[in-house]
Protein backbone atom coordinates (compact mmCIF):
# COMPACT_ATOMS: atom_id res chain seq x y z
CA UNK A 1 0.00 0.00 0.00
CA UNK A 2 1.69 3.51 -1.13
CA UNK A 3 2.07 5.88 1.53
CA UNK A 4 -0.99 8.28 -0.09
CA UNK A 5 -3.41 5.37 0.53
CA UNK A 6 -2.34 5.24 3.74
CA UNK A 7 -2.86 9.06 4.30
CA UNK A 8 -6.23 8.51 3.10
CA UNK A 9 -7.12 5.96 5.86
CA UNK A 10 -5.50 8.08 8.74
CA UNK A 11 -7.46 11.26 7.12
CA UNK A 12 -10.72 9.01 7.76
CA UNK A 13 -9.76 8.28 11.34
CA UNK A 14 -9.16 12.75 11.87
CA UNK A 15 -12.28 13.13 10.10
CA UNK A 16 -14.21 10.99 12.48
CA UNK A 17 -13.11 13.15 15.17
CA UNK A 18 -14.04 16.33 13.71
CA UNK A 19 -17.53 15.96 15.32
CA UNK A 20 -15.87 16.31 18.85
CA UNK A 21 -15.19 19.54 20.26
CA UNK A 22 -11.78 19.54 21.97
CA UNK A 23 -9.11 16.72 22.35
CA UNK A 24 -7.89 15.25 18.23
CA UNK A 25 -6.84 12.49 18.08
CA UNK A 26 -2.82 11.55 17.87
CA UNK A 27 -2.16 9.33 14.74
CA UNK A 28 1.27 7.50 15.45
CA UNK A 29 3.27 6.14 12.70
CA UNK A 30 1.67 3.02 10.19
CA UNK A 31 3.55 -0.52 10.55
CA UNK A 32 3.21 -3.30 8.38
CA UNK A 33 1.90 -6.53 10.04
CA UNK A 34 1.87 -10.10 8.87
CA UNK A 35 0.45 -12.13 11.66
CA UNK A 36 -0.72 -11.06 15.43
CA UNK A 37 -3.00 -8.77 14.36
CA UNK A 38 -4.31 -6.65 17.56
CA UNK A 39 -7.71 -6.91 18.79
CA UNK A 40 -8.55 -4.84 22.03
CA UNK A 41 -12.26 -5.31 23.75
CA UNK A 42 -14.18 -3.94 20.55
CA UNK A 43 -13.48 -4.42 16.86
CA UNK A 44 -15.71 -2.81 13.76
CA UNK A 45 -14.82 -5.07 10.40
CA UNK A 46 -15.49 -3.89 6.95
CA UNK A 47 -15.26 -5.76 3.96
CA UNK A 48 -14.07 -4.39 1.13
CA UNK A 49 -14.60 -5.82 -2.86
CA UNK A 50 -13.88 -4.46 -6.54
CA UNK A 51 -10.60 -3.47 -7.21
CA UNK A 52 -9.31 -3.62 -4.06
CA UNK A 53 -10.07 -7.19 -1.54
CA UNK A 54 -9.70 -7.44 1.99
CA UNK A 55 -11.11 -5.62 4.93
CA UNK A 56 -10.26 -2.91 7.29
CA UNK A 57 -11.18 -2.85 10.85
CA UNK A 58 -11.07 -0.36 13.94
CA UNK A 59 -10.25 -1.93 16.83
CA UNK A 60 -10.46 0.10 20.60
CA UNK A 61 -11.20 -0.12 24.67
CA UNK A 62 -14.79 -0.14 26.09
CA UNK A 63 -13.61 2.88 27.76
CA UNK A 64 -13.16 4.68 24.24
CA UNK A 65 -16.52 3.87 23.51
CA UNK A 66 -17.77 4.82 26.09
CA UNK A 67 -15.90 8.71 26.29
CA UNK A 68 -17.46 8.87 22.22
CA UNK A 69 -20.89 7.62 23.65
CA UNK A 70 -21.03 10.58 26.20
CA UNK A 71 -19.18 12.74 23.46
CA UNK A 72 -22.13 12.19 21.52
CA UNK A 73 -24.53 13.46 24.46
CA UNK A 74 -25.99 9.58 24.56
CA UNK A 75 -25.90 9.15 28.46
CA UNK A 76 -24.80 5.52 29.69
CA UNK A 77 -23.10 3.76 27.71
CA UNK A 78 -24.44 -0.30 27.14
CA UNK A 79 -22.71 -3.29 25.20
CA UNK A 80 -25.21 -2.66 22.42
CA UNK A 81 -24.60 1.13 22.22
CA UNK A 82 -20.46 0.11 21.93
CA UNK A 83 -20.99 -2.56 19.27
CA UNK A 84 -23.25 0.18 17.50
CA UNK A 85 -20.67 2.76 17.50
CA UNK A 86 -17.46 0.85 17.01
CA UNK A 87 -19.31 -0.16 13.45
CA UNK A 88 -20.29 3.06 12.42
CA UNK A 89 -16.39 4.33 13.98
CA UNK A 90 -15.19 1.93 10.87
CA UNK A 91 -18.03 2.55 8.38
CA UNK A 92 -17.26 5.75 8.77
CA UNK A 93 -13.05 5.89 7.80
CA UNK A 94 -14.31 3.33 4.75
CA UNK A 95 -16.75 5.59 3.52
CA UNK A 96 -14.51 8.26 3.67
CA UNK A 97 -11.99 6.41 1.53
CA UNK A 98 -14.57 6.10 -1.17
CA UNK A 99 -13.79 9.58 -3.16
CA UNK A 100 -9.98 8.08 -3.54
CA UNK A 101 -9.94 4.74 -4.53
CA UNK A 102 -13.20 5.26 -6.54
CA UNK A 103 -16.63 3.48 -7.31
CA UNK A 104 -14.54 -0.03 -7.53
CA UNK A 105 -13.80 0.60 -3.96
CA UNK A 106 -17.45 -1.27 -2.37
CA UNK A 107 -17.55 -1.70 0.80
CA UNK A 108 -20.27 -3.47 3.15
CA UNK A 109 -22.30 -2.77 6.51
CA UNK A 110 -20.21 -3.33 9.29
CA UNK A 111 -19.48 -6.62 11.19
CA UNK A 112 -18.69 -5.99 15.02
CA UNK A 113 -16.78 -8.21 17.44
CA UNK A 114 -16.07 -8.10 21.04
CA UNK A 115 -12.79 -9.22 22.05
CA UNK A 116 -10.19 -11.79 19.58
CA UNK A 117 -11.23 -13.06 16.70
CA UNK A 118 -10.96 -16.98 16.71
CA UNK A 119 -14.76 -17.71 15.54
CA UNK A 120 -14.54 -15.40 12.34
CA UNK A 121 -13.17 -15.75 8.87
CA UNK A 122 -11.19 -12.13 8.56
CA UNK A 123 -10.90 -11.42 5.34
CA UNK A 124 -7.62 -9.50 5.70
CA UNK A 125 -5.47 -9.43 2.32
CA UNK A 126 -1.57 -9.09 3.34
CA UNK A 127 0.10 -6.13 2.86
CA UNK A 128 -1.53 -5.07 5.79
CA UNK A 129 -0.94 -2.17 7.40
CA UNK A 130 -1.80 -1.15 11.54
CA UNK A 131 -2.34 2.49 11.84
CA UNK A 132 -1.95 3.28 15.70
CA UNK A 133 -3.90 6.15 17.21
CA UNK A 134 -4.87 8.09 20.67
CA UNK A 135 -7.47 9.99 21.40
CA UNK A 136 -8.06 10.90 25.44
CA UNK A 137 -5.70 8.64 26.94
CA UNK A 138 -7.17 5.71 25.17
CA UNK A 139 -4.78 3.57 22.53
CA UNK A 140 -6.98 2.34 19.09
CA UNK A 141 -6.18 0.75 15.93
CA UNK A 142 -6.94 0.80 12.53
CA UNK A 143 -5.53 -2.22 10.55
CA UNK A 144 -6.39 -1.91 6.66
CA UNK A 145 -5.25 -5.21 4.56
CA UNK A 146 -7.19 -4.01 1.12
CA UNK A 147 -4.37 -5.16 -1.45
CA UNK A 148 -5.24 -3.99 -5.53
CA UNK A 149 -6.70 -8.00 -6.94
CA UNK A 150 -3.44 -8.19 -8.82
CA UNK A 151 -0.97 -7.64 -6.22
CA UNK B 1 -43.78 19.04 9.21
CA UNK B 2 -42.86 15.53 9.41
CA UNK B 3 -39.50 13.50 9.34
CA UNK B 4 -38.05 9.80 9.13
CA UNK B 5 -34.85 8.96 9.83
CA UNK B 6 -33.19 6.10 8.08
CA UNK B 7 -29.89 4.56 9.34
CA UNK B 8 -28.77 1.03 10.08
CA UNK B 9 -27.03 2.72 13.67
CA UNK B 10 -28.96 3.01 16.57
CA UNK B 11 -26.64 5.65 17.57
CA UNK B 12 -26.59 8.06 14.16
CA UNK B 13 -30.41 7.99 14.59
CA UNK B 14 -30.16 9.00 17.96
CA UNK B 15 -27.96 11.68 17.13
CA UNK B 16 -29.96 12.76 14.42
CA UNK B 17 -33.07 12.90 16.57
CA UNK B 18 -31.09 14.52 19.01
CA UNK B 19 -30.14 17.50 16.36
CA UNK B 20 -33.82 17.67 15.28
CA UNK B 21 -34.81 18.60 18.68
CA UNK B 22 -32.75 22.04 17.91
CA UNK B 23 -35.84 21.90 15.21
CA UNK B 24 -39.88 22.50 14.76
CA UNK B 25 -39.80 19.20 12.97
CA UNK B 26 -41.37 15.77 14.03
CA UNK B 27 -40.06 12.51 13.93
CA UNK B 28 -42.79 10.51 13.26
CA UNK B 29 -40.66 7.50 12.17
CA UNK B 30 -37.37 5.45 12.53
CA UNK B 31 -35.64 2.54 10.20
CA UNK B 32 -32.92 0.01 10.31
CA UNK B 33 -33.02 -0.65 6.41
CA UNK B 34 -34.60 -0.05 3.33
CA UNK B 35 -37.24 -2.43 3.45
CA UNK B 36 -38.77 -1.15 6.55
CA UNK B 37 -38.18 2.14 5.64
CA UNK B 38 -39.97 1.44 2.35
CA UNK B 39 -43.01 0.25 4.55
CA UNK B 40 -43.15 2.66 7.65
CA UNK B 41 -42.69 5.57 4.33
CA UNK B 42 -45.94 4.06 3.01
CA UNK B 43 -47.64 4.02 6.45
CA UNK B 44 -46.25 7.66 8.06
CA UNK B 45 -45.86 9.24 4.35
CA UNK B 46 -43.47 11.93 5.92
CA UNK B 47 -42.29 15.18 3.92
CA UNK B 48 -38.98 15.07 4.76
CA UNK B 49 -36.74 11.54 5.24
CA UNK B 50 -33.08 11.77 6.32
CA UNK B 51 -31.48 8.33 4.67
CA UNK B 52 -28.34 6.41 5.13
CA UNK B 53 -26.70 4.50 1.65
CA UNK B 54 -24.98 1.70 3.37
CA UNK B 55 -27.36 -0.63 4.72
CA UNK B 56 -28.17 -4.32 5.25
CA UNK B 57 -30.65 -5.36 2.50
CA UNK B 58 -32.12 -2.73 -0.16
CA UNK B 59 -29.22 -0.14 0.28
CA UNK B 60 -30.14 3.63 0.09
CA UNK B 61 -30.40 4.58 -2.69
CA UNK B 62 -32.76 1.82 -4.05
CA UNK B 63 -34.61 2.95 -1.14
CA UNK B 64 -34.47 6.82 -2.45
CA UNK B 65 -36.11 5.82 -5.87
CA UNK B 66 -38.87 3.40 -4.19
CA UNK B 67 -39.19 6.70 -2.35
CA UNK B 68 -39.72 9.09 -4.85
CA UNK B 69 -41.90 6.41 -6.69
CA UNK B 70 -44.00 6.44 -3.90
CA UNK B 71 -44.24 10.18 -3.19
CA UNK B 72 -42.25 12.22 -5.97
CA UNK B 73 -42.36 15.56 -3.42
CA UNK B 74 -40.81 14.45 -0.65
CA UNK B 75 -37.42 15.89 0.13
CA UNK B 76 -34.75 13.43 0.85
CA UNK B 77 -31.67 14.55 2.59
CA UNK B 78 -28.67 11.72 2.21
CA UNK B 79 -26.19 11.08 5.46
CA UNK B 80 -23.94 8.47 4.33
CA UNK B 81 -19.91 8.04 4.69
CA UNK B 82 -19.78 7.31 0.85
CA UNK B 83 -17.95 10.22 -0.41
CA UNK B 84 -17.49 9.70 -3.80
CA UNK B 85 -18.78 11.99 -6.70
CA UNK B 86 -20.48 9.54 -8.66
CA UNK B 87 -22.22 8.61 -5.44
CA UNK B 88 -23.29 12.20 -4.91
CA UNK B 89 -24.25 12.93 -8.40
CA UNK B 90 -26.50 9.05 -8.12
CA UNK B 91 -28.61 9.98 -5.38
CA UNK B 92 -28.88 13.75 -6.74
CA UNK B 93 -30.22 12.34 -10.27
CA UNK B 94 -32.63 9.71 -8.04
CA UNK B 95 -34.08 12.99 -6.15
CA UNK B 96 -32.11 13.68 -3.20
CA UNK B 97 -32.20 17.43 -1.98
CA UNK B 98 -29.03 17.17 -0.64
CA UNK B 99 -26.01 15.03 0.49
CA UNK B 100 -24.02 14.86 3.47
CA UNK B 101 -21.06 13.43 3.93
CA UNK B 102 -20.51 11.99 8.08
CA UNK B 103 -19.78 11.96 10.45
CA UNK B 104 -22.44 14.03 10.56
CA UNK B 105 -22.50 17.90 11.95
CA UNK B 106 -25.31 19.50 13.71
CA UNK B 107 -25.12 22.51 11.91
CA UNK B 108 -24.78 20.98 8.39
CA UNK B 109 -27.80 19.04 9.19
CA UNK B 110 -29.90 21.78 10.45
CA UNK B 111 -28.59 24.11 7.89
CA UNK B 112 -30.21 22.11 5.41
CA UNK B 113 -32.78 21.70 7.02
CA UNK B 114 -33.71 25.11 7.20
CA UNK B 115 -32.92 25.24 3.75
CA UNK B 116 -35.79 22.95 2.51
CA UNK B 117 -38.52 24.87 4.80
CA UNK B 118 -37.37 27.88 3.33
CA UNK B 119 -36.20 30.04 6.91
CA UNK B 120 -33.30 32.22 6.61
CA UNK B 121 -30.42 31.13 8.70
Amino acid sequence: MKEDELRIFIKGVMNYFTQFEGAKPAVGIPYPEQNNFIFLDYSGIIGVVGERKGCIYVTTSAAMLDELIKEMGLGEANDELRLDVIGEFANNIAGNAESFFGRNFRISTPKVITGSVDNINLPLNLPVFTIPFEWKSQKSYLVVGTPRRNV
Amino acid sequence: MKIMIVDDSTIVRMVIERYLKLTNIDVVAQAANGNDAIALFRTHLPDIVTLDITMPGIDGLETLEEMMRINPKVKVIMISALNSKTTVVKAINAGAVSYLIKPLLAHKLTDTLRKILGEKP
